[in-house]
């Protein structure tokens, strides 16, 4: 067992926001709300192209509709409802509907392959699942495991799906009018289970995306919930009825603490763009107050700003340089850069009245923070895990982004605050507060992160600066140490890359048995064919693009510049440019966009070794799998460049 | 069977010497997807204009809903409730992916020239009500994030969709298209495949295909009519038609 330094251990505080949970459940605090807040606004989406909104009132009664039918048509305490849908007003309307009769619901994300939906609904034994279309509803009859046990699928959109004649499928709309007139007994018992219900009920599963071995079903109690909604009500004094754009999944549990929870205690307006090829505009014209995104999110609306910039003029362009330094100064300069220039750029990226920007999910390199600040966007990072809630924030007005800022404020009605503290190697360990509520039906694995004094093993190793503020290294099992022994971080290294606009993702090679760090690289093919373009290179293909030795240029620029601030040992020599995207269809990326290196060290373990071997070429084979399913072979000769330094 | 909702009795029609419709006789079913295929020459764009009014038929009849129209004009056709897409593109290119969609309401609009100016309490309601349609039209053609896009910047395939939204503006109970998948990738053929299978199953709309991508018909189509030199020699389902020896030799030419 690993010794404890106890000097290292921080202690954090209680908030004294009033606006807490009180051992609530949600489906309780959204009565509540309603009763008070009536014909308030409670959610906004676009129909017909124009904004619509939902009142406390007639929300709050669907929610009750829904829940009657789902009563009716079996649905009890302790059961698991499925959801699988984007971002929409039903999505709420659901997770409440089946927390108010009892049950939890699990989220996943739309694009989870039929193996993990067949996975964590056969996990969790849910009978029903909301489905959102046609493609979503193909993918779960596909699956025959679950035939016998899934007794309902709901559908929201019935595009496509007036030949079916599965006698499970069910319309969303036919099912809410099924509760619509509840007897007076059902109202009554109804009433009793919203009522009886405890805080410590679960009220959401979050598989867990992941990265290692099977998803892990986190249990997420209203308790938790609503005290990770404190926290960041209280942090960051949230005001009432802050606009919230629900953009990020719901089957992340960021969503259900910022958007399902946050939005009850707050409360808040949420808002649901149209489609998700319209987000851009949707967010321009709502402009919100409080978003969440995560890193990558921000560095392509970063990136975006770049693009655009590629091709304006050589005036403009020097005059926004000029207003991104000048903003950051603070005096009459900024003044100007902010009317001529920055307030433009907010108005068109939908951050024009952003008083909440939050980044969380994983590492974000901080000329891509600085760069927002330089626009005026209060940009802040945001560290949490699923399995404990948020942890920590830039709050109270300091911010580096080096950090993840400091312990978050604690709901005084759930228990002590949060206490952190660092194992020998680095590891942060966590205790107070809401605590975490277990993996589902699965003891083992949750007896396993607990300390033995209680303490929760986070599994991220942190370093702490002279303010007591985490530093993010990376996740203990990703620190990785070379032949010599000297431990290098990848997932800094790959930060570092993101940061420059050509790059899209890239990943870090090295441990015990290589004595030296190599990179590989996927590069944004639109930004870099811009820059192609411009130098007057003619190109096909991406696997085209990825090979160029002028491209290859470019990149060992933005390698040597993040050389000179590394350690000898942990400098990359060498590196290859993908000659494929890389893609979630391949298993290369998590849904949610984070790197899966095993897969990938795997399937380019050829080129690695050739890296390594000192090649200058590598010849390479590898499988592209479609969205339809269907495959095709890449065969290309991939290019190894040395970094100068 | 139930009554055919269009309807062609021998036809025929000559320019001067030359025959181009020979006594062509077929049916279409209410929620029908049926194709025309045939050699270039054989007479199917003939028969189109025939069967919208454009041409009129030296003999024979169409009959719409039951009823003898063959001699009504054009537009009589439109308010009655038969859309027609034409080869190539034909939207309007300055306006937006939307104006072009309430441009297909025309003939169901009411407001007079004089009224619109004044823009008085009827003629708002009025395109209020066009404009929810059209916008139900751009959710069902999956438009949205183009609604406000002018039409000239749209790719091929997009602008055709348009096309098509506008036809289902005139509420349409007939839609004929007439080669909507020329010049179109595969990607784009597949998309107005689902599009056209979803405005027969969801919309409840017949569906006359004209199409030459032979892949496409056999794969969509719920009947199809073969045509050469101005007839009728083949019509069945797909299966029936793929096999057909007489319409394999007008394909392939005879072997003698």
């Amino acid at each position: 067992m690993s010794q404890i330094h106890s000097a290292f251990e921080i202690l954090g505080q209680h908030g004294n926001d009033p606006r807490m949970g009180h051992h609530q459940t949600l489906p309780r605090l959204l009565f509540e709300q309603a009763s008070k807040l009536g014909d308030a606004p409670f959610v906004r989406m676009k129909r017909f192209g124009i904004w619509q909104s939902m009142s406390w009132q007639s929300f709050s009664q669907d929610v009750l509709a829904l829940a009657h039918a789902l009563r009716a048509r079996g649905l009890q305490k302790g059961d698991v409802v499925g959801v699988i849908s984007e971002n929409l007003p039903e999505s709420y309307l659901i997770e409440y509907a089946a927390q108010a009769v009892g049950a939890s619901v699990t989220c996943l994300y739309p694009d989870a392959s039929s193996d993990e939906l067949m996975y964590i609904l056969n996990h969790c034994k849910a009978k029903i699942l909301f489905a959102q279309d046609q493609e979503q509803v193909d993918k779960t009859l596909s699956i025959t495991l679950l035939a016998e046990q899934l007794q309902t699928i709901v559908f929201l959109e019935g595009r496509g799906l007036w030949n079916y004649q599965d006698a499970r499928l069910l319309e969303f709309h036919l099912l809410l009018e099924e509760g619509r007139n509840p007897s007076d007994q059902d109202q009554k018992f109804l009433a009793e289970i919203i009522q009886s219900a405890k805080d410590t009920d679960i009220a959401a599963l979050c598989y867990t995306s992941g990265t290692t071995g099977r998803p892990k079903g986190v249990v997420l109690t209203h308790r938790y919930l609503l005290d990770s909604a404190y926290r960041l009500v209280a942090s960051f004094k949230i005001p009432p009825h802050i606009e919230y754009l629900s953009y990020i999944s719901p089957a992340w549990a960021a969503e259900q603490i910022t958007g399902l929870a946050l939005a009850l205690l707050a409360p808040a307006v949420v808002h649901f763009s149209e489609k998700a090829s319209t987000v851009q505009s949707d967010l321009r014209e709502l402009s919100p107050q409080f978003l969440l995104f995560t890193p990558r999110q921000w560095e392509m609306m970063s990136a975006e700003v770049a693009a655009a910039m590629l091709d304006a003029g050589p005036y403009r362009r020097r005059l926004v340089d000029w207003a991104f330094r000048a903003g950051a100064q603070g005096n009459w300069k900024s003044w100007l850069a902010e009317i001529l220039v920055l307030r433009a750029i907010r108005d068109n990226l939908g951050l024009k009245r952003a008083i909440i920007s939050l980044s969380a999910g994983s590492g974000m390199s901080a000329e891509v923070f600085h760069r927002f600040h330089a626009m005026g966007v209060p940009l802040r990072n945001l560290y949490g895990s699923t399995e404990y809630g948020l942890v920590s924030a830039h709050w109270g007005g300091a911010f580096d982004p080096k950090t993840l800022g400091r312990l978050l404020m604690v709901d005084p009605s759930v228990g002590e605050p949060l206490r952190a503290r660092l194992s020998e190697d680095n590891e942060l360990q966590l205790h107070g507060a809401s605590g975490f509520g277990g993996y589902y039906l699965d003891e083992t694995s949750t007896a396993q992160t607990f300390h033995e004094d209680g303490f929760f093993k986070t599994g991220d190793a942190i370093l702490l600066n002279e303010t007591s503020e985490f530093i993010f290294m990376d996740r203990i099992k990703d620190l990785r140490k070379l032949q010599n022994g000297k431990s290098f971080p990848p997932q800094f290294i790959e930060n570092q890359l993101r940061s420059s606009q050509y790059i899209r993702d890239a990943i870090a090679i090295g441990d015990e048995t290589r004595d030296f760090v190599t990179v590989l690289v996927n590069i944004d093919s639109h930004l870099v064919g811009r820059y192609a373009e411009r130098i007057g290179l003619a190109w096909s293909t991406f696997s085209d693009l990825s090979q160029m030795p002028q491209v290859h240029e470019l990149i060992s620029k933005t390698l040597t510049q993040i050389n000179s601030v590394m350690e000898l040992h942990a400098q990359a020599l060498r590196f290859a440019l993908f000659p494929k995207e890389l893609d979630a269809d391949d298993s290369e990326l998590t849904r949610s966009r984070k790197l899966r290196r095993e897969v990938i060290e795997l399937r380019y373990a050829p080129l690695i070794g050739a890296m390594y071997s000192g090649e200058d070429f590598c010849p390479l084979d590898v499988t592209v799998k479609y969205q339809d399913g269907t495959e095709a072979h890449v065969r290309q000769d991939v290019r190894i460049t040395s970094v100068r330094s | 069977m139930t009554e055919p909702v269009l309807e062609a009795r021998n036809l025929s029609l000559s320019f001067g010497a030359i025959k181009a419709l020979d006594d062509v006789n077929f049916s279409l079913y209410g929620n029908e997807l049926l194709s025309i295929i045939g050699p270039n020459g054989a007479g199917k764009s003939s028969l189109l204009n025939c069967l919208c009014g454009f041409y009129q038929p030296h003999q024979g009849s169409v009959r719409f809903m039951g009823e003898d129209v063959t001699h009504l004009p054009p537009h009589r056709y439109a308010e009655l409730g038969l859309a027609r897409t034409f080869q190539g593109i034909q939207t309007y290119q300055s306006m937006t992916v939307r104006e072009n969609i309430l441009c297909g309401f025309h003939a169901h609009m009411t407001s007079g020239l004089f009224a619109s100016f004044f823009y008085w309490g009827q003629v708002q309601r009025e395109e209020t009500a066009f404009t929810l349609e059209a916008e139900s039209i751009i959710e069902f053609l999956e438009l949205e994030d183009i609604r406000h896009a002018r039409v000239a910047e749209l790719p091929y395939g997009v602008r055709k969709r348009v096309d098509l939204g506008r036809a289902l503006a005139m509420r349409p109970k007939v839609l004929i298209l007439d080669e909507p998948m020329a010049g179109m990738n595969i990607e784009e053929k597949s998309d107005l495949a689902r599009y056209i299978l979803d405005i027969k199953d969801g919309r409840q709309i017949s569906v006359i295909l004209v199409e030459h991508d032979m892949d496409v018909v056999m794969d969509i189509s719920d009947r199809i009519v073969v045509m050469e030199w101005g007839t009728t020699i083949a019509q069945g389902a797909p299966e029936a038609i793929r096999t057909n020896p007489r319409v394999i030799s007008a394909y392939l030419g005879l072997e003698e």
